[in-house]
C-alpha cells in the first residue's frame, strides 16, 4: 500500500484537452472518489495513473515511484496496482480460479502460495465453491466479485475502480456498496474510485474530488462538499439545491451576510468559505429543498416566510413541492405526515445557517 | 380466475377479437410452398442428382445408361483418388494453418498496435477478396514457372543464376499460392473479433502485470479463440474446393486435387460423367464436415462476444523497434499478392513475346488490341457483365423475399427455408457445377448462359440471403410499427421504412455476389459451351492451350471489370466492403 499523488496532469488528444492541471493525493489507506458527469475527464485521470492512457504532462508518484513525468509513462504491468473494471472483464476462457490466480502466477508465485492466495481471497468476496466455474456461468454481481478478487489478491499497491457498480442492478448495486466499502476498511488498502453516482461517492467516500470539463473543482470530505459547496456546480451536482440569484444587502464579519432576493426578499445566509466574504455585490444563493421546514402558521424568528403552495408530489417518506415567497420559486421537501395542498399558504423556516452564500469568480 | 379479479367480467357476446387466430390465417400456405419450392429446385436438386448421377453409367439423356456402383467404388476405393483425397485434405489443412497464422498476425498488428496508416494497410490487405485467385495464380505461373518465370530469368540475367530458384508449379507452390490468397478470410474474421472484444480484458491482464506478449498469448487470442477456429474452417472448405490455383499451377502432374480430378473427368478423354459426380460426392462430404466444424466454432464465437458501449480508445501496443518489420510482413504481404503478379501480368500483357529479356524488352499494345479486337472475347466480355448484373440482381431479390418472408411476414416453415438457403454455402463450386450439369443437360438452359445464371443464383443465395437477413434483424421493429400506427399500410411500410432502411445491406449483397459472379471459374468451367464462355474461362482456354499472353490479358480485363465494380460501390454508392463478408 503506497500513497498516490498527482500533480499538474494534463491529457491532451490533438486539440482537446480532456484533463487540464490535475492534482491532488490519495494517502495512505484513504478511499477517494473521482466525482463528476460524464466527460469530466475522472475516467481519464483513472486511466492515466493505470497506465492506460498516456499523460501529456505532469507527474504520477505511487509511493516513492514516478510513474508518469512528462508525457513519459511506465507501463501498466510495472506500476504494481490493480484495477476493478466497469465491465468486470472476467476472462471467459478462464475458471474463476484461474482467473484470480492469474496475476499471482505472472509473478511466478510458488502454486502452494498461490492456492491459498486465491482461495482466501474467494473466501473474503463470498465465492467460496465458485472456483471452478467459468466467467461466463456467473451471474453479474458475481462476476463483478471476481474481478473484485482478481484484483485484491495481488496486494496492489493501490487500486483503481472505474464505475464497478454500474452495469449492476439498483438492489444489488446497493448491496455492493457497503460490502466495497467495508471490505476496503478491512483491507486498508489505498483506492481511488471513479464514479458519477453522487450518493455512491457519498456514501463510500473518505474525501470526493469533484470534477468538471477535465478541471477539479471541489475537494473534500463529504461532509464538507455538501455543506460548503465553493461553486455553483459543486452546489447543484451533490443534494438537491434551489440556486438563485442575490445581492448582498448587509454582512457582519462571521460571514454570514443578508442576500437581497428577486422581488426584495431578504434572507440571511452563511459564506462557506472565508475567501468568498463580501459585502456587496451579486452572489448566489443555495437553499436546499430539505432544509426548508414547515412551521406552525404565526411563528417568527430569522427566515420565516409564508409561502404558498403551487404544486406538490408525493414521494412517500416525502413530498416534493414548489412553494413561492414573493416572487421567489422554491422547490422544497416537507415531511409527508402533515403534507400541504395546492393553493394552501403554509408557514415555512430555513435555518440560516443551511443557507449557502457563494460569490463565484 | 383468480387472476381476472379486477378485470369486468366478459358477457358471451362481446369476446375479445382473437388476434392470434387471425394472424395464423393470414400465414397461409401459398408462400412458403412456393418459395420452398423454388428454393429445392435451385439448390437441392442439383446435389441430389449428382448424387443419383454418380450410380449411373452414363448421363440421364443416354438411353443405354444404367445404376451401378461401378464409379462410387472406384472413386471410394481404389488408390489414385484416395491419394488425391488425402492430398487435398492434407493441402487444405496446411494451407488453412498458413492462412490462419499469417491472418492472425496481419489482424493483431492492425488491430492493437500503433502501427501507421492502418486505414490503408487494412484495405491493402483485404483487396485480393476483390480480386480472381484464378488471375492470381495465372500471374504466379507469369512470375515463377521453372524455365520462362520472369523472377527466374531475371535472377539468370541479373546474377547469372543457373536453373530455376523458384517453383511454383510444385505441390509447395500451390499450397503457399493458396495461402497468400485465402490470408484475407482468415484476417477478417479474425481481425471482427478482435475489434468486438472488451478491451478491458486486456487491460486487466496488463494491471496484472503481464506484458505485451503474454497477454496476447494468454488473454487475446483464447478470448477470440472461437473466431481463430472458425476461420481456419473457413478457409479450409474454401481451399478443398479450389479449382483455379491448383488447376492453373500444373494440375495433376504437381499435385493431385479433387476439384482438377472432377474436371478432368468431364473435360478430357475418356469423358466420365458418372466419375465426376461420384468425386463431387466425395468433395462434397470433405466439405460438410468443414461446415461442420465451422459452424460449431462460429456457434461459440458469438456467446463470446462482449461487446462493450465504451467510448474511450483502446491502449495501442507501443511497437518501437518492432514498427519496421512489422510494416515489411505487411508490405511484403501486399507485394506478393497484389504488386508483383498485377506488374508481371502487365508486362507479360505490353511486351512482344519475342523480348529475349526483362530488361531490354520492347513495349506494345499489338497484343492487346488483337485480343480486344477478337469476336470471341468481346463476344465473353458480353457474357461475363450479363452474368455479372443478372446473377446478383437475381440472388439479392430472392434473397430479400427469402429474408423478409422469414423474419416480417413469419412464414410457416421459415427455420426449413433458412436451412436450405444456407446450405449451399457447405457446396464448392465445382460441386455444384457438376450437379447443375446432371439436372440441366435435359433442358434447353444447358450450354446457354442462363445455365450459369441458375448456377451463381444458387450457390452465392446463402451470401445474399444472410446479408439481407443481418440488415432487417438489425432494424428495431418499433421504426416499423411507428409506420403502421402513423396509419401506414403494410406494403406502404414495407416500401418507406423496411427496405429503405436495408439499402445499404441490399447494395453491398449485390456488390459481393457481382464480385464473386465475374471471377468465379469452378461450374463455369464445367458448364461452358462455345456461345457461353465469360471471361475467366476464355482465360483458361488460352493457358491450356499455352497462350499465356492472351490469358494474361483476359486476365487483366477481368481486373479490370471488378475494379470498376468495387470502386463504384465504394466511392459512389459508399458502401464499406470489409463489412460485407
Amino acid at each position: 500500500m503506497a500513497k498516490l499523488s498527482v500533480e499538474d496532469l494534463v491529457v491532451t488528444y490533438g486539440s482537446v484537452k480532456a484533463v487540464r492541471n490535475v492534482s491532488f493525493t490519495v494517502e495512505d489507506g484513504e478511499f477517494v472518489s473521482l466525482l463528476g458527469p460524464s466527460g469530466c475527464g475522472k475516467t481519464t485521470t483513472l486511466r492515466c495513473i493505470a497506465g492506460l492512457e498516456g499523460s501529456s504532462g505532469g507527474t504520477i508518484r505511487i509511493g516513492d515511484d514516478v510513474v508518469a513525468a512528462d508525457g513519459r509513462d511506465v507501463p501498466p504491468e510495472k506500476r504494481g496496482i490493480n484495477m476493478v473494471f466497469q465491465s468486470y472483464a472476467v476472462w471467459p476462457h478462464m475458471t474463476v480460479f484461474e482467473n484470480v490466480a492469474y496475476g499471482l502466477r505472472t509473478r511466478r508465485e510458488p502454486a502452494a502460495n498461490v492456492d491459498a492466495k486465491v482461495r482466501e481471497a474467494l473466501r473474503i468476496v463470498g465465492l467460496e465453491g465458485y472456483a471452478d466455474r467459468y466467467g461466463t456461468e456467473l451471474s453479474g454481481g458475481q462476476q463483478q466479485r471476481v474481478a473484485l478478487a482478481r484484483a485484491i489478491v495481488t496486494s496492489p499497491r493501490l487500486l483503481l475502480f472505474d464505475e464497478p457498480l454500474s452495469n449492476l442492478d439498483a438492489g444489488l448495486r446497493d448491496r455492493m456498496r457497503y460490502e466495497l466499502v467495508e471490505l476496503q476498511r478491512r483491507l486498508g488498502q489505498t483506492s481511488l474510485y471513479v464514479t458519477h453516482d453522487q450518493s455512491e461517492a457519498m456514501l463510500m467516500s473518505d474525501r470526493i474530488i469533484l470534477m468538471k470539463d477535465g478541471e477539479m473543482i471541489q475537494s473534500g470530505t463529504p461532509q464538507d462538499l455538501y455543506n460548503r459547496p465553493a461553486t455553483r456546480f459543486a452546489a447543484e451536482f451533490i443534494g438537491n439545491a434551489n440556486i438563485l440569484n442575490g445581492v448582498i444587502a448587509r454582512s457582519s464579519s462571521d460571514g454570514s451576510a443578508f442576500a437581497r432576493l428577486p422581488g426584495g426578499l431578504e434572507i440571511e445566509g452563511q459564506f462557506s468559505w472565508p475567501e468568498q466574504m463580501r459585502s456587496s455585490g451579486s452572489v448566489l444563493v443555495c437553499i436546499r429543498a430539505e432544509s426548508i421546514a414547515r412551521i406552525p402558521d404565526g411563528e417568527g424568528g430569522a427566515n420565516c416566510f409564508d409561502a404558498e403552495v403551487v404544486s406538490t408530489s408525493f414521494l412517500g417518506s416525502v413530498v416534493s413541492c414548489m412553494i413561492r415567497i414573493g416572487e421567489v420559486t422554491l422547490r422544497a421537501e416537507l415531511g409527508a405526515r402533515r403534507h400541504p395542498r395546492s393553493g394552501e399558504t403554509i408557514r415555512v423556516r430555513i435555518e440560516p445557517d443551511t443557507v449557502i452564500l457563494i460569490s463565484e469568480h | 380466475m383468480s387472476v381476472s379479479a379486477t378485470a369486468p367480467a366478459l358477457k358471451a357476446d362481446d369476446r375479445p377479437i382473437d388476434y392470434a387466430s387471425m394472424r395464423r390465417r393470414r400465414r397461409g400456405f401459398v408462400l412458403p410452398l412456393v418459395l420452398g419450392g423454388l428454393l429445392c429446385v435451385l439448390v437441392l436438386v442439383p446435389i441430389v442428382l449428382m448424387f443419383v448421377g454418380s450410380i449411373r453409367t452414363g448421363t440421364f439423356v443416354d438411353p443405354r445408361a444404367q445404376f451401378s456402383l461401378r464409379s462410387l467404388t472406384t472413386v471410394y476405393t481404389t488408390l489414385p483418388f484416395l491419394t488425391s483425397l488425402a492430398v487435398t485434405v492434407g493441402a487444405s489443412l496446411l494451407v488453412s494453418f498458413i492462412a490462419s497464422l499469417v491472418g492472425i498476425a496481419l489482424a493483431w498488428l492492425l488491430a492493437r498496435t500503433d502501427m501507421p496508416a492502418k486505414g490503408l494497410m487494412e484495405n491493402a490487405v483485404i483487396a485480393p477478396l476483390y480480386l480472381s485467385p484464378f488471375v492470381g495464380a495465372l500471374a504466379w505461373l507469369i512470375l515463377a514457372s521453372p524455365n520462362a518465370g520472369l523472377l527466374n530469368v531475371l535472377a539468370r540475367d541479373l546474377f547469372g543464376a543457373t536453373g530455376p530458384i523458384l517453383n511454383v508449379t510444385t505441390a509447395t507452390g500451390i499450397i503457399l499460392v493458396m495461402a497468400l490468397y485465402n490470408v484475407p478470410y482468415a484476417y477478417m474474421t479474425v481481425s471482427a473479433a478482435l475489434k468486438g472484444m472488451d478491451p478491458s480484458m486486456e487491460e486487466a491482464s496488463y494491471l496484472n502485470g503481464a506484458g505485451t506478449l503474454s497477454t496476447a498469448l494468454k488473454v487475446t487470442f483464447p478470448v477470440v479463440r472461437p473466431s481463430i477456429i472458425s476461420a481456419f474452417f473457413f478457409v479450409f472448405v474454401l481451399t478443398c474446393g479450389t479449382f483455379s490455383i491448383p488447376a492453373a499451377l500444373g494440375g495433376t502432374q504437381a499435385m493431385p486435387f479433387l476439384a482438377v480430378d472432377i474436371y478432368r473427368s468431364v473435360a478430357t478423354y475418356p469423358i466420365n460423367y458418372a466419375r465426376a459426380a461420384a468425386i463431387g460426392t466425395l468433395l462434397f462430404w470433405i466439405s460438410l464436415i468443414g461446415v461442420a466444424f465451422y459452424r460449431y466454432a462460429s456457434r461459440i464465437a458469438t456467446r463470446f462476444v462482449t461487446v462493450t458501449a465504451r467510448g474511450y480508445r483502446m491502449r495501442l501496443v507501443k511497437l518501437r523497434g518492432w514498427q519496421l518489420p512489422a510494416m515489411l510482413l505487411i508490405v511484403a504481404y501486399v507485394t506478393l499478392a497484389i504488386i508483383l503478379p498485377y506488374l508481371a501480368l502487365l508486362y507479360v500483357a505490353f511486351t512482344s513475346f519475342t523480348s529475349s529479356s526483362i530488361l531490354d524488352a520492347t513495349f506494345t499494345l499489338a497484343n492487346i488490341q488483337s485480343v480486344v479486337g477478337s469476336v470471341a472475347v468481346r463476344q465473353s466480355i458480353g457474357n461475363t457483365l450479363l452474368v455479372g448484373i443478372l446473377a446478383p440482381t437475381l440472388c439479392v431479390l430472392l434473397g430479400v423475399i427469402i429474408a423478409y418472408s422469414i423474419r416480417r411476414l413469419r412464414i410457416r416453415g421459415a427455420g426449413a427455408l433458412d436451412y436450405i438457403a444456407m446450405f449451399p454455402i457447405a457446396v464448392p463450386g465445382i460441386v455444384f457445377g457438376t450437379g447443375i450439369f446432371w439436372t440441366y443437360l435435359m433442358t434447353p438452359a444447358y450450354g446457354t448462359i442462363w445455365i450459369l445464371v441458375i448456377a451463381f443464383v444458387a450457390s452465392y443465395i446463402p451470401f445474399a440471403y444472410r446479408m439481407v437477413d443481418t440488415s432487417i434483424i438489425q432494424i428495431d421493429k418499433s421504426l416499423e410499427e411507428a409506420s403502421a400506427v402513423c396509419g401506414a399500410s403494410h406494403w406502404r411500410t414495407a416500401w418507406q421504412v423496411t427496405f429503405k432502411l436495408i439499402r445499404p445491406g441490399i447494395l453491398s449483397a449485390w456488390i459481393l455476389v457481382f464480385i464473386f459472379s465475374v471471377r468465379e471459374i469452378s461450374a463455369a468451367i464445367l458448364l461452358a459451351s462455345p456461345s457461353n464462355k465469360v471471361l475467366s474461362v476464355m482465360s483458361w482456354d488460352y493457358l491450356e492451350f499455352g497462350n499465356v499472353q492472351n490469358a494474361a490479358i483476359i486476365g487483366l480485363l477481368q481486373t479490370l471489370i471488378l475494379v470498376a465494380g468495387v470502386i463504384v460501390s465504394r466511392y459512389v454508392l459508399r458502401i464499406r466492403l470489409s463489412q460485407a463478408t
